[in-house]
Order: C-alpha cells, then structure tokens, then sequence
C-alpha cells in the first residue's frame, strides 16, 4: 500500500487557505472595478464581467482628487517609515549592542506600545495634535504612525542585528568608522534584508490606516487614500464598481513597492565573511 | 612606527576584575606575543590596545601618547580577527581599501596602496571577489592585507591562525614573520599556540588568570622560566614536573614514593631543607647510566614513534619523566631501563608558591 505524506498535504492545503484568503478578495474587487453597476446587481451573479468597461477608473480621477489623496498618502507612508526605521534601527543597535541598564524592560515598555488600543489614542493625540497645530497637515499622521510601527520593527530589526557578528563592527571601527559610522557603513547593509522587512511593515501600516487618518485629517486636500475611498460612497448609494475601482488604484502602488523591495529581501548576505 | 606601553592596566566587568595591574612594555618595532590558556585575559588585553574594551585602571600609551580615551579610529592601528572579520558585502579590493577610505585617501593613492598590498600577499587576482568566494587561507591573507594596506603604527592580531588547518598555518606563521621583517611594524600578537608564540616573537608575554607570568624573549621564557605555569606551559611535549624534598646537606633528593637519588652536576644548596618541584625538559632526559647525569630506574609506561625520534615516558616510583629517545632504541612497552637526568639542567621550584628557584653556579 502506497504510503499518504500526510504532513506534506496537510502544509498544502494550510498553505493555500492562506493564498485563497488574500488573493479571491483582490481578484474579486479586480473584476468588479471592470463591471458596469447594472451587470454586479443582476442575477444570478457573474464571475467575469460580461462587458468589460474601463468607465469606473475614468470616474474615479474624475469624481474625486484621488490623486492628492494617493499624493498624501505616499507622503505620509514614506515620511512615517523612515522616521520609525531610523529610530528603531538606532534603538534596536542599542539594546543589542551597548550595555544598556534595564534592557528588558524597556523591551517590554516598547512592546506595551503595540498593546495600546488606538481608539483610546484618538482623544489624547487629537488634542495634542491640535495644540501644537500640526491637525490637517502630513506631520499629524506621520509621528503616530512612525511610534505606532515601532516596536514590531525594532523587535524584527533586533533578530537581524543579532546575527551580526561583533567583531566586524570592531573591524570597521579600526578602520576608521565611529560607532554609527559602523552601523551605517557594516551592520545596515548586512541586514538589509531586516530593514527592508521593517520598513514594508511600517510602510503597509501606514497605508492602510483608516482610523487615525479619518479623525486627524478632516478636509480633503489632506486625507490619505483610505478615508479618500469613503468619498466616492453617495449618501444613498453604493457605486461599488468604482469603489472597487479606486481600492484596485490604491493598491498598484503599494504592491509595484512591495514588489521592488522583495528583491532585497534575500538572505545569505552575511556568509563568508566570518569564518567557516 | 611605535611603542606600545602598558601601565599597571586594570579590567573589571561589574565587579568581576579580569586584569589585575598588567605592566607590559613593548618596543618600536618588536613582535610581542601574548600568550596564556583560555580566560587568562591576553585577548582583553589586545582588545584594550586596540580601544575596543575601555580601561578600568591604569593606561595604555602607544608611541607614547596615552590612548586611554581615544576611539579605536584614532589609535592608528590595524587588527586582524580570529574570525576575519571581513566584510561580506565588499570586494577583496573594498575591504582592504575601506580603511583608506574612511580616512580621506584619493582614489588613485586607494588604488595603488591595496595593489602594493595586494601584491605583496600575492592575493592580486582575488581583488575583485567576495569573501564568500574565498577560502580559509585566502581569507587570513585579505585580512592581513586590509591591516597592511594602511601601514599604521601598531598591528594586533587576535589568534589569526586558530581557525586554519596545520600545513596552512604553517605557510601563514612564515608569512607573518615574512611581513615583520619587511615592515619592522611593532605587532602585539596574541596566541593560545606556543609554538606560534616560540617561532614569532622577540619577547613573548605569557599570561595567566589575569596576571602575567613573565615577560622575556624566547630563549628566556624557555630556559629561564620564572616559576612553574611558565615552565610547563612553553615547551612541547611539556617539561616533567615531579615533587621533590631536599636534605638538609642538599646532597639527596627523595622522589614521590621514597625513592632516594643522589644528584649529580647541580649544586641544590640553595633548596636544602626544602619541598620544591623538579622540572626537567624531555631533552633532558636520556637512556642508560651517564656518569655526569643522576641515573633512575624505571618501566616504560608509554611509547610514541613520531619517526624523527620516539617519545616515552617512563614511570619511576610514583614519579614520571617523559623523554625524546632516539627511534634506534627500540623501546617498548613495560620494558625496564635505567634513565639519565640531566640535574644540571634542570629546574627547581618552590613546592608551595611555584616560583623558580635560581641555584648557585
């Protein structure tokens, strides 16, 4: 009797529940966006689109800024990720490096950040968001966000620093480097990988953000891609192929990004120069 | 070119102190060895030399400025790791070059030095490699090549033989002294090898639990050890040790077990009365009765053929002399014989404290 690799299968199918989950969700707000309104409420439903039409993409540069929205948004997302991977780089070098008093506690405070419900946030960071003047600007967006990424990216770029071995640090400080000097110059590019890592993550938190986005920035020349969706919603319709439209719009940019980074997401980078 | 002074040097991690008041002078242009068993602290010391561990007490000067404060950049140094240290992402040429670059060097003077340096280690068509794509020995001749490239004052090396293979570490022992010779750079080299430490050195330091031992050249640390550790650790195979009591007259000597010997060509005054350690180099040590040497009998315990002479040790009483006998005795197991010690020849140290004992002429 043919032996079942029933570990292999069991991986199989647990890998593409993960795959249909993420992708027929895209694939079916792809379709829709090429749907006329009349088609998607017809029944029985179509899968692919009887006539194809592009009118949705025209409507959605038409009907509002979206462009200013995805200006915004591309400027708060970059702003907020190196912010957090500049701070969370020097961070994590610290609590892996230098002999700091106390590291697992502030580890753990760190990590208390990322526990904070963001509802209880709102208030707090509205009103002083509004003190210091910064309501509708760019920076209203970008300081939370940064914070807001930083303990999953200092906890991701801390595992990467460790594998660094301490004495090409020494290396570079022989040769010349200060102690940043070294970071920038060894320890960065050798985990490129992890801050390639850490920024996607910072740079999709910062994308996707609805909540902080809605409440910080309320006219439109300043709202982010995720409150611009809710525009196109009519206040007693639904035109949900252009808003299929306007998230297939929203989400090119983020993945041509995620596509280009992948590149240097690769491993391997610190083989041979130690020994072995 | 520079000195390297080290004054009464402390180090302590927490309250745990790893160097107790270290004074080591190293001249211009001298190839000191540092070298002790694991944990005695000679790597610490390097790393101090170099600015990479700070200094709890006491100071460092190198060519006579103190260099206590001064980050590692500053010291004009050059190290060369255990590991190697190289940096994976660079080429051969941009790890041997990134020193100079980090110091404002033109890129034609970048490009002429690392081929001068290059050249010199004869690792010129390896410049534009990766360290990945390199081996072991390879790796140890770019790592000495990035160090060379900047012609600084002082070189340290941190064990740089420990990861190769014998016949490779052989070839690089030739080629450090190689680049000693041709630089005259001082070099603080630090070693758990005391072969490597023998054939390199001028003056070797050997350390121990934090303190050193003794400081001298070669010649010195092995024929004029100043107490035991030293005694045992230079010198392979190492010297025999056999606890010994001296007669009141210092006319006899009573081995473990009783057994009485009459010394022959030493003159033990200065041990009469007193419970010392006999240390006898296996050189020192020969078959059959000579009559300037005090003669033992004892059974061969242990035979080692290594071709060019047999090793054996012989058990005599409770005591036990290993000895390097010529292949054409044809020793064997069990076998009885009478042994030559060379007293004359030979080390006294006091039982209890291990220091050496310096007999009358």
């Amino acid at each position: 009797m043919m032996r079942f690799p029933r570990p292999r299968v069991m991986v199989l199918i647990a890998g593409l529940i993960v795959v249909v989950n993420g992708f027929v969700p895209a694939i079916w707000i792809v379709l829709t966006s090429l749907k006329t309104e009349a088609e998607l409420l017809r029944l029985p439903i179509t899968i692919l689109p009887d006539t194809l039409t592009f009118q949705n993409y025209t409507r959605v540069f038409t009907d509002q800024p979206i462009l200013t929205f995805m200006w915004n948004s591309v400027a708060v997302a970059t702003l907020s990720t190196l912010l957090c991977v500049t701070v969370s780089a020097l961070a994590a070098y610290a609590l892996v490096r230098l002999r700091l008093p106390a590291p697992g506690l502030i580890l753990s405070l760190l990590m208390a950040i990322a526990m904070f419900p963001l509802i209880s946030l709102m208030v707090p960071l509205f009103q002083v968001m509004r003190t210091i003047g910064l309501l509708n600007t760019w920076w209203a967006l970008v300081f939370p966000y940064a914070v807001l990424s930083m303990p999953v990216c200092t906890m991701v770029l801390i595992s990467f620093f460790q594998d660094i071995p301490k004495d090409l640090e020494s290396a570079a400080m022989i040769d010349g480097c200060s102690r940043l000097g070294a970071l920038w110059h060894v320890v960065i590019p050798l985990t490129a990988p992890g801050v390639f890592t850490a920024g996607i993550l910072a740079f999709v938190n910062a994308w996707d953000e609805f909540l902080l986005a809605l409440t910080l920035s309320s006219r439109v020349s300043s709202r982010t891609l995720p409150v611009g969706i809710t525009l196109y919603q009519g206040e007693f319709s639904f035109p949900w192929p252009i808003i299929s439209a306007a998230l297939v719009v929203a989400i090119v940019p983020i993945s041509i990004i995620i596509a280009l980074f992948q590149e240097r997401v690769v491993g391997g980078l610190t083989q041979g120069g130690m020994k072995g | 070119m520079a000195g390297v002074e080290i004054r009464r040097v402390v180090k302590q991690y927490g309250r745990v102190e790893v160097l107790h008041g270290v004074d080591l002078s190293v001249r211009d242009g001298e190839f000191t060895v540092l070298v002790g068993p694991s944990g005695c602290g000679k790597s610490t010391l390097l790393r101090m030399i170099a600015g990479l561990e700070g200094i709890t007490g006491g100071e460092i000067a190198i060519d006579g400025t103190v260099v206590n404060d001064m980050p590692p950049r500053e010291r004009d140094i050059a190290m060369v790791f255990q590991d190697y240290a190289l940096y994976p992402h660079k080429s051969v040429y941009d790890n041997m070059g990134f020193g100079l670059r980090m110091r404002g060097a033109a890129k034609s003077e970048i490009e002429t030095l690392v081929h001068e340096a290059a050249d010199i280690l004869q690792i010129r068509h390896l410049l534009q490699r990766r360290p990945g794509q390199l081996s072991g020995g390879q790796r140890q001749r770019v790592a000495m090549g990035r160090a060379i490239v900047r012609r600084p004052k002082v070189f340290l090396f941190d064990e740089p033989l420990s990861n190769l293979d014998a016949q490779l570490r052989a070839e690089m022992r030739v080629e450090i002294k190689k680049l000693h010779q041709r630089f005259g750079t001082t070099i603080v080299y630090v070693t758990h090898d005391q072969i490597e430490a023998m054939t390199l050195a001028d003056r070797i330091a050997i350390m121990k639990d934090g303190y050193l031992q003794q400081y001298g050249s070669p010649d010195e640390v092995y024929n004029r050890p100043a107490n035991r550790f030293v005694a045992s650790f230079i010198g392979a195979p190492p010297m025999n040790m056999t606890p010994a009591s001296v007669s009141a007259d210092a006319r006899m000597i009573r081995l473990p077990s009783g057994m009485d010997v009459t010394p022959r060509g030493a003159n033990l005054s200065a041990c009469a009365g007193r419970d010392i350690v006999i240390g006898l180099r296996p050189e020192h040590v020969s078959l059959g009765d000579d009559p300037a040497r005090t003669p033992v009998a004892g059974k061969v315990e242990l035979v080692e053929p290594l071709g060019s002479e047999t090793q054996a040790t012989v058990r005599v009483g409770d005591a036990r002399f290993t000895g390097r006998f010529s292949p054409e005795a044809g020793l064997k197991h069990g076998q009885d014989v009478t042994l030559g010690l060379a007293l004359d020849r030979a080390h006294f140290f006091d039982a209890e404290t291990g220091e050496a004992i310096r007999l009358a002429a």
